[in-house]
């Protein structure tokens, strides 16, 4: 234990007295962070909602014709537009100028016409520089004429009779339309009651109300690992050092045994994965609204996964036998693990096939549980499990590496 | 106390060190003197317990190498051949280190390598980073890592390597002063001056075998007071070898193209009748070394080739 201390203490001095490379560790992912942000947006729910002027024309002057532009102020359409009434030659030039998303155009004898059940002609200019909002104001249009074809089916004599009116319609007016409109609905009764149609009202489960999508959340577990993926090879590529120092060879003539050695490089990079990660952690929390359910295994996460990399990319440097290969052979599995593993891309914006072969993947598996234990969704025996499969692949590849060590460069 | 007993070190079908034996005693300096690959570093990288020797043993402090060797371990310190330091860390870093890892802690660690700091110079520059050091310095300091435990063996290789003459000295009283203290100092080296003033007791290897050994008067006893000489031209053999025959005091070491090598007495009052002797035997001298009887020249008279070749 005290020849582990020893070398755990050299390495973590080492370590830190590097700046720079712990700032580019932590830098690198963020600054891909913020490129992609910037590409691809940041919080859909921010900002009020968009809404559209609608220009309405109306050159009736009728019920009817009224109650086209009340549809555009009235419920979800109101929400979504703003009707203001104009003149057809200016609303032309403001459609010119691009102020408004639609304008439209009311004809005379709009009312009389649908009455009669004639044909009616009501114009729509959208704009061409939108492409919702304008689509929805037509949409809406085609809707409205459709019900006015049904109502003028159901109750086309008694609405007439209503138009036809100058005036204000008398009481007994109004009486005797009411008694129509009745008589009406008691022939229409007759086909509907019994009712043909079972109509089974059921309250729908509440939707869980969808979070809107927040790119720096869904990318910041896979970019924390990107973090500890450049830690790793980082802190690897330290063994040529040793090597060309021959500060190994006089460690071990001393008596420092091969497991000291790699145990003490290990919890080095740990240390300072804690450090570099747990940075980003509080940076993310405090700046960008990252959820940090559990601080303690968030930070416990990342340490394990620290282990994992740096041994495995140990085990890489000693296979390859020289620097520039060591560099090579983890570049191999780095980028393309960085890619499918989530840190690139986070799994919400893959496709799903792509997502679900990179949530098998080593650094997809860890990134997959880190988002589960940063948002609070993993119980805490479930924590404890994959904490101890990692705890398992940690000892495997310090085994490993020991072993690979003295085989390779110390064996005398 | 190093007791080597017939030490072999192969590598596959290269031998590195063949059939060594020599005990360095507590309170000596004992010298490997050799030419680059003689088999100097393999012989110290089997005594420290790097290498595993292929046949012979090794008892160090008592304590086999290969049966127990952190026992043995325990009792050496190593002063490698390269400069083992860390040069991103500081002087007193390293020293803290290679302390801790050679068994020392607290109170006594901080008083070793204030101890180590005082007497390599360095105590003034202690939290400096490495890289900062010039050659000397590194040497002194990559010297005071391996003496912190005091250790009962200390096994120094080749520690002046591209070392100023100043800093030269300095590590040589050092070591001294290492063996002074009782340690039992194994020191290589191919410098034959630097053999020649600092060790008690000598080893000469080449190939990997020691051709020679004992205190520098034993060794030099060898030649037996006689001047080397190495003379190049062209040398009709049977005719020179008869002719050389007649002179008394005179050696014949070697005899090959060109060159011929000779061992004799008060060399330089007998070089005009040496040349008469040659010339009347029909050889033609175009060069001549004398060489006063040293280390350099045993080595020559034994391998028939100069140190640094």
């Amino acid at each position: 234990m005290r020849l582990l201390i020893a070398s755990f203490r050299k390495d973590a001095r080492r370590a830190l007295r590097d700046p720079f490379a712990l700032a580019l560790w932590l830098g690198i992912p963020f600054s891909i962070l913020l490129v992609m942000n910037l590409a691809f947006g940041g919080t859909a729910s921010s900002g009020p909602r968009p809404q559209g002027v609608i220009l309405i024309a109306d050159q009736d002057e009728t019920l009817l014709s009224g109650a086209v532009s009340s549809a555009f102020s009235q419920g979800p359409l109101g929400e979504m537009f703003k009707p203001e009434k104009t003149t057809e030659p200016d609303g032309r030039a403001r459609m010119a100028k691009g102020e408004a998303s639609a304008l439209i155009i009311v004809p005379k004898g709009f009312q009389s016409a649908v009455l009669d059940n004639r044909p009616a002609v009501v114009g729509l200019v959208k704009n061409p520089s939108q492409s919702i909002m304008p689509e929805i104001a037509g949409q809406s249009l085609d809707m409205l004429a459709e019900a006015v074809h049904y109502m003028h089916v159901v109750a086309g004599d008694e609405l007439k009779m209503i138009s036809s009116q100058t005036d204000q319609p008398s009481d007994a007016d109004v009486v005797k339309t009411s008694l129509a409109i009745n008589a009406t609905v008691k022939r229409l009764t007759q086909y509907l009651d019994p009712l043909l149609l079972d109509l089974e009202i059921k309250q729908p489960p509440k939707k869980e109300e969808s979070k809107p999508f927040n790119m720096f959340a869904s990318m910041f577990p896979g970019i924390v690992f990107m973090s500890i993926l450049f830690l790793g090879r980082g802190s690897s590529d330290d063994i040529w050092d040793e090597l060309r120092w021959a500060t190994l060879r006089r460690a071990q003539s001393a008596g420092l045994p091969v497991t000291a050695i790699v145990g003490g490089k290990t919890l080095a990079a740990m240390l300072t994965a804690a450090l570099v990660t747990g940075l980003a952690l509080v940076l993310g929390w405090l700046f960008a609204g990252v959820t940090v359910a559990n601080w303690a295994a968030a930070l416990g996460w990342l340490m394990a996964g620290a282990a994992v990399w740096y041994l495995a990319m140990l085990i890489l440097q000693i296979l390859a036998g020289a620097r520039e290969r060591g560099e090579i052979f983890t570049s191999l599995v780095v980028f393309p693990s960085m890619m499918v593993g989530g840190s690139m891309f986070s799994f919400d914006m893959m496709p799903e096939s792509i997502a679900a072969i990179g949530k098998l993947t080593p650094l997809g598996w860890m990134v997959a549980r880190f988002t589960s234990i940063l948002g609070g969704a993993a119980p805490a025996a479930s924590v404890l499990a994959w904490l101890g499969v990692m705890a398992a692949a940690a000892a495997v590849l310090f085994m490993l590496s020991a072993r690979l060590l003295r085989w390779r460069f110390l064996k005398g | 106390m190093i007791e080597v007993d017939h030490l072999r070190k192969a590598y596959g079908p290269l031998v590195a060190v063949e059939d060594a034996s020599f005990t360095a005693r507590p309170g000596e300096i004992f010298g490997l003197l050799g030419p680059n690959g003689a088999g100097k570093s393999t012989t110290i990288g089997c005594i420290c317990g790097l290498l595993t020797p292929t046949a012979g043993s090794i008892r160090v402090s008592g304590h086999d190498v290969v049966a127990s060797a952190q026992s043995a371990k325990r009792t050496i310190g190593v002063v490698p051949q390269e400069i083992a330091l860390y040069e991103d860390l500081t002087a007193r870093e390293n020293l803290d280190y290679w302390g801790a890892v050679q068994g020392l802690g607290g109170a006594a660690l901080n008083s070793a390598i204030q101890e180590a700091l005082q007497s390599t110079g360095l105590a003034d520059r202690a939290r400096e980073p490495v890289k900062r050091f010039s050659g000397g310095m590194k040497r002194r300091l990559n010297f005071a890592a391996g003496i912190l435990h005091k250790p009962k063996v200390l096994l120094l290789d080749e520690p002046t390597v591209g070392v100023d003459p100043q800093s030269r000295v300095h590590l040589l009283d050092l070591v001294r002063g290492q063996a002074k203290a009782g340690a039992c100092v194994l020191y290589t080296t191919h410098y034959m001056e630097e053999a020649e003033t600092l060790c008690d007791r000598l080893a000469i290897i080449d190939h990997g075998r020691i051709i020679a050994q004992g205190t520098l008067e034993e060794l030099r006893s060898m030649l037996g007071e006689r001047d080397l000489l190495r003379l190049t031209g062209v040398f009709p053999e049977q005719a020179v070898r008869a002719a050389l025959a007649q002179e008394p005091e005179l050696e014949l070491l070697g005899f090959e193209d060109g060159q011929l090598r000779l061992a004799l007495a008060r060399a330089s009052e007998r070089l005009s009748r040496l040349f008469e002797l040659l010339g009347a035997a029909g050889a033609e001298v175009r060069g001549t070394t004398l060489t006063r009887p040293n280390l350099e020249s045993l080595f020559i008279k034994l391998t028939g080739k100069e140190l640094r070749e």
